[in-house]
């Protein structure tokens, strides 16, 4: 478990509320994500997100510290989303394992693929470790399905319009060097 | 021959991104043909993370779910593990045939199946363990509950290493799944029921 993660769940385990709201700004998206591509409607896969982070709760004190908490949640999502297929009489999706360009996101020379569900926690992982700035930038500018525009990003971050090009360039920057850490 | 040239990453990004206009763009496409490794390096990191953006979007759920996991966890915080709806069980090991005592004269090998069972208060989930070729194990479960009442139909059943999913599948009507050719070794095996999950830890996956 990253440090950051530990301190929030040895927080969460003593009730603090923050600390709570902070993981779940954290691995939200990542949880969600994973149950939308799938393929479930968006009801279903917030039903799969409520389901997870409340196993999570039941499950916090039994946390080892070595625990990767976003392979964890990763992990008890596939297994709900598949439940939610179940309850819905539809089959699981195939899924395709590879990624392509998986090798050049994560700054890797050999061309094997890298597993989709590895891809995006790395990828997500990477996000959660930058600066708070960086990350609702990039996450507004590049992960946002309604695609605002620089001047919406703009009037939510409270950032000169101007300033946003450059920032993001930083950021991106700053992610492709986290990514290129990963082992 | 001219020095191979450096492209800044912000104009890279403005191209990937399409937010040059067309002879911007035709421009900085034409510098790259002398681009330096750098660049062509930068560039196709840009490419690849807007391929990935396109297959894996990172969306938020709705805020619904926020309200509601804020609520749960306020709950929670005051009754600290209070039982809810859904419950999280871990089954214990009742019986090992690997571990009865041999017969007089008749040794047990790696070849030959092993059978073990587990226990919580809402069911049985008995395991068969089968040899499937060399340092291979299959395995043939059961989820047995205890209440008639309780469906075990297209229950996942998911197999760990650690935390690593090995193998997910699910139960059929009669609650029998089935993982083939698993590695011998020690695994987590969870089982999600419509009322919570019921966890097997330490299932030791060698017959005999």
């Amino acid at each position: 478990m990253s440090d950051t993660d530990r301190k929030l769940i040895i927080a969460c385990r003593r009730g603090d509320e923050r600390a709570w709201e902070t993981l779940l700004d954290r691995y939200q998206r990542l949880v969600f994500s994973i149950a939308r591509r799938h393929g479930l409607s968006t009801e279903d896969a917030a039903d799969v997100v409520q389901k997870v982070f409340v196993i999570l709760l039941q499950s916090i004190d039994r946390l080892p510290d070595d625990t990767n908490l976003g392979g964890w949640l990763t992990t008890v999502a596939r297994r709900h989303t598949w439940r939610a297929f179940a309850r819905l009489g539809r089959e699981l999706p195939g899924e395709k394992e590879d990624i392509a360009d998986s090798a050049a996101l994560l700054g890797r020379q050999s061309p094997d693929p890298v597993g989709r569900w590895e891809l995006l926690q790395t990828v997500h992982d990477a996000l959660n470790r930058l600066g708070k700035r960086c990350r609702q930038l990039l996450l507004a500018l590049y992960f946002d399905p309604l695609e605002p525009s620089y001047a919406e990003v703009a009037g939510r971050l409270k950032m000169p319009v101007g300033s946003i090009g450059p920032t993001r360039a930083r950021c991106l920057a700053k992610l492709k060097a986290l990514l290129e850490e990963e082992p | 021959m001219s020095a191979q040239k450096r492209i800044p990453f912000e104009t890279l990004a403005d191209l990937v991104d399409g937010r040059l206009s067309e002879s911007e763009a035709a421009e900085v496409r034409c510098q790259l043909a002398d681009a330096d490794p750098y660049t062509q390096t930068d560039l196709a990191w840009l490419q690849a993370l807007a391929s990935f953006r396109q297959a894996m979007p990172l969306e938020a759920p709705p805020d619904r779910v926020r309200q509601a996991l804020r609520a749960y966890f306020r709950r929670w915080a005051e009754e600290r593990r209070r039982p809810g709806l859904f419950q999280r069980l871990v089954a214990q090991l009742a019986f090992d045939s690997r571990l009865q005592p041999a017969l007089v004269g008749i040794r047990t090998g790696p070849t030959e199946p092993g059978q073990l069972l587990y226990t919580t208060d809402q069911m049985d989930i008995e395991l068969h363990l089968l040899p499937a070729g060399p340092d291979r194990v299959r395995v043939l479960g059961q989820a047995l509950p205890r209440n008639p009442d309780l469906d075990v139909t297209a229950c996942p059943v998911q197999l760990l290493a650690g935390e690593q999913e090995v193998d997910l599948t699910s139960t059929n009507d009669l609650g029998e799944f089935i993982f083939e050719a698993i590695p011998r070794g020690d695994y987590m095996l969870v089982l999600v029921t419509e009322d919570g999950e019921i966890e097997l830890e330490h299932v030791d996956l060698t017959t005999g």
